[in-house]
């Protein structure tokens, strides 16, 4: 896939799916390096926060999880431009750490909590293309300017959404894919959500994604690079306002954290972690990504299942995002990792996921939360202390979905 | 001792004083804006609402603000700030800090009807406005632009007239769980006739970055402020100004107007905060921008602008009534904000000639404006006598079933519903007298609102919802929606400002703000405001042009 889209050809169908895969991938992996990094960020006075910094952070973390959201509808874009192209959701993507060399933009794609330079990593993720003006990071130190403003094989994202759109426009008839086979407002809740069925969807589909964040056509404020930007240079004047060394927003959180005992599923320059109360937090929120990514996988893919189980199926999903997988996740950053003094995190594995059947799959899928569901009500009997999040994810994990249909 | 001569002096800094404030000065004029509160740590006021002891459900009475501002509703001693003639108290209230009441409003925005500014002419009723809707419509659409209005062009374009030219700024502030709830229960059903929808209700709330601030994280504290300022406030606009040079002087309480016998503003008198005396500033163009009620009072006290008579007079408010209900399952509120659907149906129709048109809101904040969950604590405690996991669980299922519908209600012109300054009344602490208050409703509103229970009942029944405890059928509140006091018309005899909001009297002087509607329709006035009052600077620009 690297290789299509350094060699900016996108000749054939099986081209432009191998591409749009790429950008799933991409989608994906940005949606959970910034949930990571927002899930580090304190929340509480008792962290060392005066009230100030508390409400900067928790602005922080809030806009953070907002561009995290956003990714999370591109994904869903791109999985209906592949629908439209004769593709299916593509859901998978590689653990954490990813090599520089996994995307031509060479840039790592990982796991590491909030601070400079995860935000200067994000900045160059989401630079916009062409019209980047270097000055306006002027107030970053040396090191993070130079992160922000170093070259790459392909500029921007962008540049990947380029060469997609092209191929859509020089050959509408790559448009062959069922219009039922794609999700919409109403199967999962992205009130931007659109359906690809012609050469114009698709160029919508694309500037969307292209004007919220990747590769930006000009540099405006309220993008994700902007955002990004905006909250570096608020670290920059919080941290100077504050006595030296005073000012740390976020948790020491491990970087590319790990559960996987088996070395087969870790990736070497990952970080086991290996205390037993994280581990038991740890391996629970990758079995509800998991769940979680299955279900969405259903509700977009099986077009021949009934449209009431795929919304269902989704609304659940959706719903576990907020109620489940937000809470672990920042829960994680507070728990010992065993490894020296940093804490955990979330570690979004993906192991060997099993697709849920068509025919009984609310059986299946509602018994698979079932299941995470005693896992965390055992771990709130077990771990006593952290018996109010436990206690939230096992409640969510059986809570009945809100559907509209 | 007279200050030196600015070409626009704005009292008051509130959506309306600081959007005017802003676009003069950008086209270059010198603009000085007094205003009677002081500037607000954003910071200061969470901490000091995190710190009040009482909620009270809907908002921590002047505790978020009680630092920065001047006296007024919010904080005035325990005697209270109005003197209230009438049995019922008037109860809306405003805020006199630097950015208004914007700084605690919900942040709703949607637009009048074409029909709210011809009541007379279609329904025979109250009086019409001097403009029409397609003549403010694109003033709309830069308010809109301005503050930053979240909204779903598809639900909007067109509702009951209301064409739009140009789309919302920015998508729709997703549905809350109880919006869906209403709209599943509502769909393929009639009541009275009609079929009701849902809507999502236009909103000066990012929905997604806008304008360097960030989308709303559902803090759901909108009112009595947003902590990280995703709901508009007005010192956006104060910013604005000052980065074009206006010169903004806080805790500067304007006293009186002085004119000379032509009639033209000559200058605008005020008093510092612990000043002995007071100072004078002289403006080409003077505009008021101080709120219903304040405005109508300074213009009293100097007595200036009211061969018309009607200053003061037309005191408005949208009475509002709320049905609280419980659902079969759980709605979860609180997590967004306190409302973000309405039901628009009922804003328009023949009934207008017999009874008042009204607007539904759907609430996401449970039954907090009757005080839960903390009332749901005591009785639980207290009554029931219930502890650890039992009342955790008490708590937990009931807070999430609690459903609001309210209604917002027009309400006519009155001459009596009045602000009048007594002499001899009693005086706040810059020693001008206080603000009289006389202020009634009508059964053209009171109709309206015991129907608009009638519906909200049936519509908790097509939920499947229970009400335990039906709303007090002579009761209201007020919704913060102050109006009418110096109201805008063609005739000099019956109104007190023009169709550009110029003052029959005064040459120089503007009126902007609420206070210049002359009938209150049922959508919150701020947008209104706010597209008068961009109107009113362009009229203000070719005034200054042409002087």
């Amino acid at each position: 896939m690297a290789v299509i889209a350094s060699q900016g050809l996108i000749n054939t169908a099986a081209d432009l799916r191998a591409a749009l895969a790429e950008a799933c991938e991409l989608e994906h992996g940005l949606a959970c390096s910034y949930l990571y990094a927002a899930f580090s960020l304190k929340r509480e006075l008792a962290e060392g926060l005066t009230l100030r910094q508390q409400q900067r952070v928790r602005k922080w973390a809030s806009q953070i999880y907002f561009v995290a959201s956003q990714e999370m509808l591109h994904l869903a874009q791109a999985w209906n431009l592949l629908a439209a192209v004769g593709g299916a959701p593509y859901v998978d993507r590689p653990n954490f750490p990813l090599s520089s060399r996994r995307y031509p933009l060479h840039i790592p794609l990982r796991l590491a909590r909030f601070d400079a330079a995860t935000l200067a990593r994000f900045i160059r993720f989401e630079r916009p293309e062409n019209l980047f003006n270097s000055a306006s990071v002027s107030f970053a130190a040396p090191d993070i300017q130079a992160q922000i403003s170093a070259e790459s094989e392909f500029d921007t994202i962008g540049r990947l959404y380029d060469l997609i759109e092209n191929a859509i426009t020089a050959n509408p008839a790559l448009i062959v894919g069922s219009r039922l086979a794609q999700g919409d407002t109403g199967l999962a809740d992205f009130p931007d959500l659109i359906k690809v069925v012609d050469v114009a969807s698709a160029i919508r589909a694309i500037t969307l994604i292209r004007d919220q964040g990747e590769g930006m056509k000009i540099d405006r404020a309220d993008c994700h690079f902007g955002t990004f930007r905006d909250i570096l240079r608020e670290l920059y004047e919080e941290t100077a306002a504050a006595a030296p060394g005073t000012f740390a927003p976020a948790r020491p959180a491990i970087d590319d954290p790990s559960y996987q005992d088996d070395p087969a599923f870790r990736p070497p320059s990952s970080h086991l972690v290996v205390d037993p109360t994280a581990s038991v937090a740890g391996r629970l929120f990758d079995d509800i990504y998991a769940a979680m990514l299955s279900g969405l996988h259903y509700a977009f893919r099986q077009t021949t299942a009934d449209r009431w189980t795929r919304e269902r199926i989704a609304a659940r999903c959706i719903a576990l995002m907020s109620t489940a997988v937000l809470p672990l996740g920042e829960l994680l950053s507070t728990l010992p990792s065993g490894v020296g003094t940093s804490t955990a995190g979330a570690a979004f594995s993906i192991g060997r996921r099993v697709d849920i059947p068509i025919g009984n799959a609310w059986s299946v899928f509602d018994g698979a939360l079932d299941a995470l569901h005693q896992t965390a009500s055992a771990a709130a009997v077990r771990f006593p202390t952290l018996r109010p999040t436990f206690e939230h994810v096992s409640a969510a994990l059986t809570a009945a979905p809100t559907v509209r249909s | 001792m007279t200050d030196a001569q600015y070409d626009v002096v704005v009292v008051g800094s509130g959506v309306a004083g600081a959007l005017v404030a802003y676009r003069v000065a950008s086209n270059g004029k010198r603009v000085l804006v007094l205003e009677a509160g002081a500037t607000v740590d954003r910071d200061a006021a969470v901490a000091a609402y995190a710190a009040a002891p009482v909620k009270n459900g809907f908002k921590a009475l002047g505790a978020a603000y009680a630092e920065f501002s001047a006296e007024g509703p919010e904080n005035a001693a325990a005697t209270g700030y109005y003197v209230q003639t009438t049995d019922r108290a008037f109860k809306s209230t405003y805020e006199r800090v630097l950015g208004g009441s914007t700084w605690h409003w919900l942040g709703h925005t949607p637009r009048l009807l074409p029909s709210d500014f011809a009541l007379h002419t279609l329904y025979g009723r109250g009086v019409d406005w001097p403009m029409s809707y397609a003549e403010l419509e694109p003033w709309y659409v830069e308010a809109e632009r301005e503050l930053g209005v979240a909204g779903d062009d598809d639900e909007w374009n067109g509702v009951l007239g209301a064409f739009r030219s140009e789309p919302f700024p920015m998508g729709k502030i997703w549905p809350s769980v109880a919006d869906r709830h209403v709209a599943d229960a509502l769909r393929d059903r009639q009541i009275d006739g009609m079929t009701l929808r849902v809507r999502s209700t236009p909103s000066a709330r990012n929905s997604t970055a806008y304008d360097r601030r960030p989308a709303c994280a559902g803090n759901s504290t909108c009112v009595p402020l947003c902590p990280i300022g995703a709901k508009y406030d007005a010192s956006v606009h104060v910013r604005k100004a000052r980065e074009r040079n206006v010169e903004f002087r806080e805790r500067s309480v304007v006293t009186a107007l002085v004119a000379d016998e032509s009639g033209c503003i000559t200058a605008v008198e005020y008093r510092r905060s612990g000043a002995p005396h007071a100072e004078r500033v002289r403006g080409r163009i003077v505009v008021l921008a101080l709120h219903a009620i304040e405005v109508a009072r300074l213009l009293l006290l100097s007595s200036l602008g009211n061969r018309s008579g009607q200053v003061g007079r037309n005191l408005m408010d949208h009475p509002q009534r709320a049905m609280l209900g419980l659902a079969r399952e759980p709605v979860y509120p609180f997590r967004g904000p306190p409302a973000t659907s309405g039901i628009e149906e009922f804003r328009d129709g023949p009934f207008r000639a017999t009874h008042a048109a009204f607007r539904f809101s759907v609430g996401n904040d449970g039954w907090s404006r009757s005080g839960s969950p903390l009332t749901d604590l005591h009785a639980a405690v207290h009554d029931d006598r219930l502890f650890g996991a039992e009342l955790f669980e008490r708590l937990r299922e009931r807070t999430s079933r609690q459903l609001r519908i309210s209604c917002s209600t027009e309400m006519l012109p009155d001459a009596d519903n009045r602000v009048t300054v007594p002499p001899g009344g009693p005086r706040d602490d810059m020693g001008l007298p206080r603000p009289a208050l006389r202020f009634t409703v009508d059964a053209y509103t009171t109709d309206a609102l015991d129907r608009a229970m009638d519906i909200a009942h049936r519509i908790y029944e097509a939920a499947r919802a229970t009400v335990p405890t039906l709303p007090d059928p002579n009761g209201f509140s007020g919704a913060g929606h102050i109006m009418g006091t110096t109201r805008a018309g063609n005739d000099p005899a019956a109104s007190v400002v023009d169709a550009d909001l110029r003052s029959h009297d005064h040459p120089n002087l503007f009126v902007v703000g609420a206070s210049v509607f002359p009938t209150s329709g049922t959508a919150n006035p701020t947008l209104t405001v706010a597209a008068l009052a961009l109107r009113a600077s362009a009229k203000i620009d070719a005034h200054l042009g042409s002087a």
